[in-house]
């Protein structure tokens, strides 16, 4: 008699993207919270490392989860669920950028080979960082935010994100050979500014 | 020296190894990066050289960055997101909903033009006559409470003039003592009303 009115747990980390976006569109609440669940700390890294600015960061991650939502219904499976989250990340993100960055420190600055302002600021290393090695990477850090947006994004996506070049030309709406072109550039700088201050191994 | 003499080709080459590192060249094209290699050892340190960069990006940003997320982060988004009703309809609804609405009341004026005799003979003839026998009715009760008025009227008229015309001195005592009563009265209702209203105000 119980059998068949008792609910089956469901084991959602089984569950691909695709199957949480139809059960958050068939209206199951479960089915979005466990999407923000997943991305909530790749997409919070992402923008964090984009605007450089804690609060901003997690203003804009649930802003992005928010737009995440109300456009649920005009996901398409054939597309990765994961580049199209990413791809509202870089628009909150770039937006963001827009309205918090002067006119002279333009997103779209090429890399002239002289040093440049930093376009957002950086908090300090937390007390769990004074190991050596939590001060190199944050030494490496800091030069990755040291790069203008636009080739910063890239590297971010790349490395941290581990995006292929195309799922970084969708997110990012560059030519493929743009993106491959200026993820060289942005790598080309980063190395030179490691040899400059010494970063020769981890 | 091989390094001099491809030179140029290893400037343009660097780009084609960094992509063949992140394995984004198609087989053709990593063949030929690796055949170079094979020849060049300028582009052997390259190589060697962007293997480091790529493990030193790697090891600094793989992890997230020292970003605490507040506790139950997950469920306040997606309780905000689910409470954020604004973009459930889409554009395209909402300018379908308006091209309907706007149809319909199309529909129903040109309706209402070319069926102006139908109109009129099942809709306005029916509500025509209601309205006048509305007023018929409306009328019959005038003239009842107008009849009723007028007959007390008279019987009063007739009453006072028997009881102030036919007994002088006790009618004509009466009238004046209920006249007087009258004005007393009114003077203390006005005048108990006058002291009241400052108090309302105050709220007391």
């Amino acid at each position: 008699m119980k059998t068949s009115a008792q609910a089956i747990p469901i084991d959602f980390h089984a569950l691909a993207d695709c199957d949480l976006v139809a059960r958050a569109v068939a209206g199951r609440e479960d089915g979005f919270e466990q999407l923000v669940r997943r991305y909530q700390r790749p997409i919070a890294a992402y923008v964090y490392r984009m605007v450089g600015d804690y609060e901003a960061a997690l203003d804009l991650t649930q802003e992005v989860f928010i737009k995440v939502y109300n456009s649920l219904a005009r996901y398409r499976s054939e597309y990765k669920f994961s580049t199209w989250i990413y791809k509202i990340a870089h628009n909150a993100a770039i937006d963001h950028l827009r309205r918090h960055t002067t006119r002279e420190q333009s997103l779209t600055d090429e890399m002239n080979g002289e040093p440049r302002e930093l376009l957002v600021t950086y908090s300090k290393p937390s007390p769990e960082q004074e190991s050596e090695k939590e001060e190199r990477r944050a030494e490496i850090e800091r030069v990755v935010l040291e790069l203008p947006a636009t080739y910063r994004e890239l590297v971010v996506l790349r490395h941290s994100h581990d995006l292929s070049y195309d799922e970084i030309a969708e997110v990012t709406g560059l030519p493929l050979g743009t993106v491959k072109n200026r993820l060289f550039r942005a790598r080309e700088a980063m190395r030179q500014q490691f040899v400059q201050k010494g970063i020769t191994s981890i | 020296m091989v390094m001099s003499a491809n030179s140029e080709k290893c400037i343009e080459k660097s780009e084609e190894i960094a992509a063949y590192l992140d394995g984004e060249l198609s087989a053709a094209a990593c063949a030929e990066v690796e055949q170079h290699l094979k020849e060049c050892s300028a582009c052997k340190a390259r190589l060697r050289e962007q293997q480091h960069l790529l493990s030193t990006l790697d090891f600094a940003l793989t992890d997230d960055p020292a970003l605490r997320l507040p506790v139950n982060f997950s469920r306040v988004v997606a309780a905000h997101a689910q409470a954020d009703m604004s973009g459930l309809r889409r554009r395209s609804e909402h300018g379908r909903a308006l091209r309907l609405c706007a149809a319909l009341l199309a529909a129903s004026l040109v309706l209402l033009l070319l069926g102006g005799a139908a109109f009129s003979e099942t809709v306005l003839r029916p509500v025509i006559s209601l309205g006048r026998h509305l007023a018929s009715l409306f009328d019959l009760l005038w003239q009842v409470l107008r009849g009723a008025g007028t007959g007390i009227g008279i019987i009063l008229r007739a009453l006072s003039r028997q009881f102030l015309f036919d007994s002088h001195p006790l009618g004509l005592s009466i009238a004046f003592l209920l006249f007087i009563s009258v004005l007393v009265v009114f003077a203390s209702l006005i005048a108990s009303y006058h002291r009241e209203l400052p108090m309302r105000e105050d709220g007391t």
